[in-house]
């Protein structure tokens, strides 16, 4: 039966779709991120005021820990706001890769009664988390200004926000590839979702958020620029604060490119047959 | 041709996903690079569907029964994407839409109307299509008053019915429904059955539905499958399948192996008896108590294995094996004593039974706690004989229901003046 014009071809290898079986998508994305979004604060009292407080109060956390109490320099003329400024990002980095990390196991029953491209729920997840990170973004901006009466300087405006933006791009890519590669061991393996809480500690403290890169001893150095993240951060300091920067991105991308590959292999690897396993 | 499906199988892998299966696999991934082409294949592996070939039609109604098992559920994942075929091809013809629950995704905090979106987009429709249809979907589920209340609210009649009403309007070719059938109330079943109905009798639509019900299967559907261990063992006309899947399943003898298909603890069902109280003897006249005795073995293999209470729960059902009444031991609150005997039986006398005479079918569950212990594959068939009953010398079962009910005649006179 050759000759018949198939819409939908399911095989082992997964599924062929021809001709007009295609459909967007993208309305069902929205509608998961607003889900996401509404029923987070719908149940709190504070509502939205937590994605405000959250990152706010970790940062006085680090004042009063790491600059008043431990002494540690942060080469900024506001402590505060350099806090801010790493926390914020670092929040939406580490609150992505964790979310798209669950993707299988958060879902599994929904992924158990019905097919839509698994793909869409680790984009609602990031697109979720991206709306948290700009409204904070705001905030952060609107307290530097109108609380610190904090200038952020007027040089190479246009360049610091391109490379603000890139960066932002970069953070995606990187927790979106970690976070499929991850999702696709803890669907197998669930001790990994204990083993992700460990690893973006680590890797936070590895990274410049509560202090600055320059102070980073010499012959740490090259360890500590296996991370990744770390040229991410520092332009993101130089996006928000100006100053020297000269530093290439290049390891990050081609990290990030690498990452983003094999987690989506892992990922569209997984999706076929995850459902057994649960 | 709408649906082709060619020697479609699909294997499990039995047993937990531990540390030891991580070493398993790299054992058999480093054999493999050294031995290529030598098959990996385990005791553990289980073939929930093996060599399963079915063409459909456009426009057919196909029903597919079969026992827990036999490899329904299975079927449908594969058709409905949720799973892949471990061998096979499936073609399908034409956009095709499954509905394996109803409310899949449904969100408590959400209001009615934003899980008519939700659900209708994770189900594949636009938002322009949703929009249309918004009215429709309301009516249908009979919620006008609530659509803006947040579901937790809902009874979970509500929930059910803004569920059904939005895959009822899912615009589809092919429409891939389970069990869904089940839930509601009977009027709303019956709304149900009527819109598939609509939907296949307005448009060639081509509908595959899983069912336990048989007499879903015999309204509804103009070909039914009989699925049994993974396999396709009958294929035809709703009656004929009805015929053959009772003498599949009936029987007053069942051998040990039907008895205790899902034996997961210690308990072994030894034998099954229904007796009339009065002569003591099987034979069982309309009107007459019986006694339902269980006979089981307990097997001291396992003697850490803890026993928390005993819920020993048997079905009745009538000739289309719709179920007519569930009897257990703890609505009652009978409690069954698990002293350290070898074998053990249990029996329950019910009274005041008004079943009308003709073949009654028996199955049977035992729980410890919440965990199933036993679960009888096949059915205990009884009869219940005709006798004068209040007065009626001559039953006309089925045509006149399955139950007796006790009456008395009375004119009234209105006075004429």
């Amino acid at each position: 039966m050759s000759s018949i014009n198939w819409d939908l071809e399911i095989t082992p290898k997964g599924f062929k779709e021809h001709g007009n079986q295609r459909k967007n998508w993208m309305f069902l994305i929205l509608l998961f991120v607003k889900r996401d979004i509404v029923t987070r604060y719908k149940q709190n009292v504070l509502g939205p005021i937590w994605f405000i407080i959250s990152p706010l109060i970790t940062s006085a956390i680090y004042y009063v820990v790491f600059f008043k109490i431990a002494n540690i320099p942060t080469e900024s003329e506001n402590p505060f706001l350099f806090y801010v400024s790493g926390v914020i990002p670092w929040q939406f980095f580490s609150a992505s890769l964790s979310t798209v990390s669950g993707t299988f196991t958060n879902n599994s029953h929904i992924f158990g009664k019905v097919y839509f491209p698994r793909i869409i729920t680790p984009i609602s997840s990031l697109l979720t988390q991206l709306f948290q990170f700009s409204m904070q973004l705001v905030i952060f901006l609107g307290i530097a200004i109108l609380v610190f009466d904090f200038s952020f300087g007027t040089e190479d405006v246009l360049t610091r926000i391109g490379v603000g933006l890139f960066c932002l791009i970069l953070m995606m890519l990187i927790s979106m590839g970690f976070g499929l590669m991850f999702s696709s061991l803890i669907a197998k393996y669930r001790d990994m979702g204990q083993v992700i809480g460990f690893i973006m500690q680590l890797w936070m403290y590895g990274t410049p958020i509560i202090y600055p890169s320059s102070i980073v001893p010499v012959n740490l150095k090259p360890i500590v620029s296996l991370n990744p993240m770390v040229s991410v951060f520092n332009a993101l300091r130089y996006t928000f604060f100006g100053g020297p920067w000269s530093e290439s991105l290049i390891y990050p991308v081609l990290f990030g490119c690498t990452v983003g590959v094999v987690g989506y292999t892992l990922f569209k690897r997984t999706e076929k047959n995850f459902i057994d396993s649960i | 041709m709408v649906i082709d499906i060619k020697d479609l199988g699909k294997k499990y892998r039995l047993g937990n996903i531990n540390f030891g299966s991580l070493k398993e696999e790299i054992y058999s991934a480093v054999k493999k690079m050294f031995k290529p082409g030598e098959s990996t294949a385990s005791e553990k592996d289980f073939w929930a569907l093996r060599d399963f070939n079915l063409s459909i039609s456009e426009g057919e109604i196909v029903g597919i029964i079969g026992k827990n098992g036999a490899g329904k559920s299975t079927l449908l994942k594969m058709l409905s994407r949720v799973t892949t075929p471990t061998l096979g091809k499936i073609c399908i013809k034409g956009k095709v839409s499954s509905l394996l629950e109803v409310g899949t995704g449904f969100h408590k905090e959400l209001t009615g109307r934003e899980n008519i979106f939700l659900n209708g987009a994770i189900l594949g429709m636009e938002k322009s299509e949703i929009e249309e249809k918004l009215d429709d979907i309301i009516r249908f589920a009979g919620i006008k008053h609530h659509i803006d209340t947040p579901v937790k609210r809902y009874s979970s009649g509500m929930f059910v019915r803004l569920g059904f009403a939005v895959a009822a309007h899912l615009d589809a070719d092919i429409l891939i429904v389970d069990e869904v059938l089940a839930v509601g109330d009977m009027e709303f079943q019956r709304r149900a059955i009527q819109k598939i109905q609509d939907v296949t009798g307005n448009k060639e639509k081509t509908v595959l539905i899983v069912s336990h019900n048989l007499q879903t299967i015999t309204n509804i559907c103009s070909r039914v499958v009989i699925l049994d261990r993974g396999g396709k063992v009958f294929d035809g006309g709703p009656q004929e399948a009805v015929q053959t899947y009772k003498k599949m399943s009936a029987g007053g003898s069942l051998s040990m192996d039907q008895l205790n298909s899902q034996s997961t603890g210690p308990m072994k069902i030894s034998g099954i008896d229904v007796k009339n109280v009065q002569s003591n003897s099987e034979e069982v006249f309309v009107g007459d108590d019986f006694d339902v005795e269980v006979r089981f073995v307990w097997s001291m293999a396992n003697p850490d294995y803890s026993y928390g209470n005993l819920k020993l729960s048997f079905q009745i059902h009538d000739e289309n094996l719709q179920k007519l009444s569930t009897i257990n031991n703890v609505e009652t609150g009978f409690e069954i004593k698990r002293t350290l005997m070898e074998s053990g039986r249990v029996r329950c006398r019910v009274k005041g039974v008004n079943f009308a005479p003709g073949s009654y079918f028996i199955s049977f569950n035992a729980y410890n706690g919440n965990e199933l212990l036993q679960s009888m594959d096949g059915f205990f068939e009884f009869k219940i004989l005709a006798r004068p009953l209040y007065g009626i010398s001559r039953f006309n079962n089925p045509v006149h229901g399955q139950i007796v009910l006790d009456r008395e005649w009375q004119e009234v006179l209105n006075s004429l003046k």
